[in-house]
């Protein structure tokens, strides 16, 4: 027979506690929550890169979402489903072009943020922890994933300059998260409004382990 | 008990310190320096376009205010190499054979009875014609000529929501055109006045009717506006009928007029039928019928015709007199009521000059032409006193006067003919400006100046010289024009267009050759071309950017073509391959850092080679 209890360990004070394994109203509002949170991923940016130069003191910004990434001009107020301009200038250092139907991506990520909200909303219907725990593992293993993955398109971009290319550059970097110089250009890479909402799913997590365990020791 | 007191000094301080901060700021404001007041920071914009004619160079010059700052040359009626103006095909069907007109008037399209920035017209006084430039990308989209019409002069400025431009004689000729003496000038002439219709959305024009009128020289006019809606007013010198030395033989009447246009009226006689077809227009005749023309009596010579923002007087500039003279809109009603006529001319009643005239004003020698401001006042510019005259329209008092240099001819007021004139400054176009720039030789620029007339005193602000000739300027607020920066490449309609490299390609059909080119950074595409001795080769090129200022040029050596393609423009031009030989093509218009690069070669093999 399963324990009907969990055990949770207070690495500080060494004490443990017994939580019940069926999750608690309170807990199940929050799993609910994260399924809401994650669901406008798959219409908000996931990602967004900006340049920004001398001649483009607004900035070229580049948003990547989660089926498909727009490229946007604040001096003509004009947004374009290819990366026009940011194409037009890396062709100068050699970069590969930019093309929205490389990345097989787009077909599915938006189905997998379906399923991670589906799966959260299953945990929150069940109510075991169990389920629950598992499935933010996995949505944490994922989140991983899609890190990973966007650094290898980005080292990949950066790697693979053409030998005639006009302007030789060393291969270079582009920054995950954060900013660095290349060139005349600045490149900011930030995540998006999509991305920040399903970050706050991914810490409801801890914040549940916390709130329960605090809950514990306080009863 | 001390702080108390505190408290009570502070609230006793606190207003007398608050109106000294404020008259301070106040002080600082009015006291700004002439350079202040013009100072334009780097990177920052100037508040307001003037579009200034550039007379016999068939252009229209946009400058920004206050800096005089020239911004652009806006080609109309005269070719412009740079640009392709008069080269490419479009071009070319627009300007319609001619290589030069005499662009005097601009004026601005107007809703309900302000500038509204959408079009900008201007009249050809060569040619005959009008010419409307779209304001979304400062283009000439549209040329229309206006028969029957000798020297188009008097013209176009606008009605008060765009129905009508106008346009008039200045030459009178025989309408219609044909060979008849000379000496017979006062039977077998005619002046014409002309109305053409604009379109609401998309700024067509056409002939709309005509009145044919009297062999005058018709000068300057301008639409009633508020009370005086549905009717226009045209001036016009040389009454004397001289056909010879104008110069004695026009000046020699005390008093020339002004003619007061029914255009409701005229729409209603046409809608009955009341008119006859010339040259494919419809013209009224006001010998057969009436109601449609009036005469005002002006003095001498009028130039300037300038009905007041209210639209209660006609203003009316007689350059060989020393007064403007003021008419009354609602005496003038009376006045036709009543059937207060002195004669007729060709079937126009004449209106007894007490019953129209409400003032002359004193303003000065040459009065050529009179604008706005917000406060009441008219600004009338006098050309051999060479000074502007400011005085109060209702108590009729010149209050200042101020010298420019040298000749002015018009001046123009922000939105300053409009129904919401802006005041601030007023900007005097002088038509001699020697000894007030970097000598260049003989031919002189024509000289701007830009005077401030927000104080009780006009004051004097900046010089700046301008291209050949402006003869009347238009200022608008700059916020209310939003020109598009490129052409967005998918709403690109034209037939020639393609969008991307892989469409590029070369349709042969005879010995006409259609090669439909792609340019981006920093190539052609395609770049090596191959033609026979007499091909007729039609280059369509698409720019490919969409990024703003990225225009690419297109110039073949040994021709004479040459044109800027515009980011998301597609452009035909026509080369022949005349001779066989080797011809270099190139980008004219600097773009990036592989401009230089950005090349292709003709080869063109003699006929029969291959
Ligand atoms: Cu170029």
């Amino acid at each position: 027979m399963a324990k009907d209890t969990l055990t949770i360990i207070d690495n500080r004070t060494g004490k443990s506690y017994e939580i019940p394994i069926s999750l608690s109203k309170r807990v199940r509002i929050l799993i609910l929550a994260a399924a809401l949170l994650i669901i406008p991923g798959i219409f908000l940016p996931v990602w967004t890169i900006t340049l920004v130069a001398p001649q483009y003191p607004k900035g070229i910004k580049m948003s990547i979402y989660a089926n498909k990434l727009t490229e946007y001009n604040p001096e003509t107020g004009m947004t374009s489903n290819v990366p026009r301009l940011i194409n037009g200038l890396n062709h100068y250092i050699g970069m590969h072009e930019i093309r929205p139907d490389e990345f097989k991506e787009f077909r599915w990520l938006p189905f997998m943020i379906i399923a991670f909200s589906i799966l959260a909303l299953l945990s929150a219907i069940v109510g075991k922890w169990h389920f629950a725990t598992l499935g933010w593992i996995l949505f944490i293993l994922f989140g991983i994933f899609m890190i990973g993955d966007f650094y290898r398109w980005l080292y990949e971009y950066g790697h693979n300059l053409s030998p005639q290319a006009a302007i030789k550059i060393d291969p270079y970097m582009p920054p995950v998260i954060g900013w660095k110089r290349l060139a005349n250009f600045t490149v900011i890479s930030l995540p998006g409004t999509g991305s920040i909402l399903v970050g706050f799913a991914a810490i409801l997590g801890p914040i549940i382990l916390w709130l329960e365990s605090r809950q514990k020791r306080l009863s | 008990m001390r702080l108390i007191n505190c408290g009570k000094i502070m609230r006793l301080l606190s207003l007398p310190l608050l109106v000294g901060f404020l008259g301070l700021l106040f002080a600082c404001k009015g006291g700004q320096s002439p350079a202040e007041k013009v100072y334009v920071p780097p990177g920052k914009l100037d508040s307001y376009y003037a579009f200034l004619s550039g007379g016999h160079s068939g252009q229209i010059g946009v400058f920004g205010l206050p800096s005089g700052r020239l911004i652009k040359m806006i080609p109309v009626f005269a070719p412009d190499v740079a640009i392709g103006w008069g080269i490419d095909e479009g071009s070319k069907e627009i300007m319609g054979g001619y290589i030069w007109g005499d662009a005097h008037h601009p004026a601005l399209s107007e809703t309900n009875g302000d500038y509204d920035g959408r079009w900008l017209f201007i009249n050809d006084t060569a040619n005959g014609r009008i010419a409307r430039i779209d304001l979304k990308d400062f283009v000439t989209k549209e040329i229309i000529t206006l028969p029957n019409v000798g020297g188009n002069h008097a013209s176009p400025f606008v009605t008060p929501n765009t129905e009508y431009l106008v346009g008039a004689t200045r030459f009178s000729i025989p309408v219609p055109n044909r060979d008849v003496p000379i000496e017979t000038y006062k039977e077998n002439f005619n002046g014409v006045i002309a109305f053409v219709s604009v379109d609401k959305n998309t700024g067509h024009m056409e002939n709309a009717f005509q009145i044919l009128m009297p062999p005058f020289d018709y000068d300057l006019a301008d639409a009633g506006k508020r009370v005086s809606y549905g009717w226009a007013f045209f001036s016009c010198y040389n009454s004397e009928e001289a056909y010879k030395d104008l110069e004695v033989e026009a000046s020699q009447k005390d008093r020339d007029f002004i003619a007061a246009v029914n255009w409701k009226a005229a729409e209603e006689a046409i809608k009955e039928g009341k008119y006859k077809e010339i040259n494919g227009v419809k013209v009224i005749d006001p010998q057969e019928v009436k109601g449609i023309v009036y005469f005002l009596p002006t003095p001498k010579s009028p130039h300037g015709s300038d009905v007041t923002p209210d639209g209660k007087y006609i203003v009316g500039g007689g350059k060989l007199a020393a007064v403007v003279t003021v008419h009354g809109f609602e005496k003038m009603q009376e006045a036709i009521k009543k059937g207060d006529f002195d004669g007729e001319v060709m079937g126009i009643p004449i209106l007894k000059y007490e019953s129209v005239r409400v003032a002359e004003v004193p303003v000065g020698l040459g009065p050529l032409h009179t604008q706005f401001d917000d406060q009441g006042y008219a600004y009338t510019s006098l050309f051999v006193d060479s000074a502007i005259a400011k005085w109060k329209l209702g108590t009729w008092e010149v209050v200042d006067k101020i010298p420019v240099y040298y000749n002015i001819g018009h001046l123009a007021a922000i939105h300053g003919d409009t129904v919401k004139p802006r005041g601030k400054f007023v900007l005097a176009m002088n038509k001699i400006a020697k000894g007030r720039y970097l000598p260049v030789g003989p031919s002189h620029p024509e000289s701007a100046q830009l005077i401030d007339i927000s104080g009780k005193k006009m004051e004097m602000l900046l010089d700046f010289p301008t291209p050949v000739e402006p003869h009347y300027g238009q200022i608008i607020d700059a916020t209310l024009i939003k020109p598009e920066l490129v052409y967005p490449l998918d709403q690109n309609k034209d037939p020639y267009a393609i969008k991307s490299a892989d469409q590029a390609r070369v349709e042969r059909n005879g010995n006409r050759v259609d090669v439909y080119m792609i340019a981006i950074r920093s190539h052609f595409t395609p770049n090596i071309l191959k033609f026979e001795e007499g091909d007729n080769v039609y280059f369509h090129i698409t720019n490919l950017e969409q990024d703003v200022d990225i225009t690419h040029g297109f110039g073949i050596n040994f021709s004479n073509v040459d044109m800027q393609i515009e980011p998301g423009e597609t452009k035909t031009v026509k080369w022949v391959a005349e001779k066989p030989g080797i011809y270099p093509f190139y980008c004219t218009n600097f773009c990036s850092a592989l401009h230089q690069e950005m090349q292709g070669y003709i080869e063109v093999a003699s006929k029969g080679s291959k």
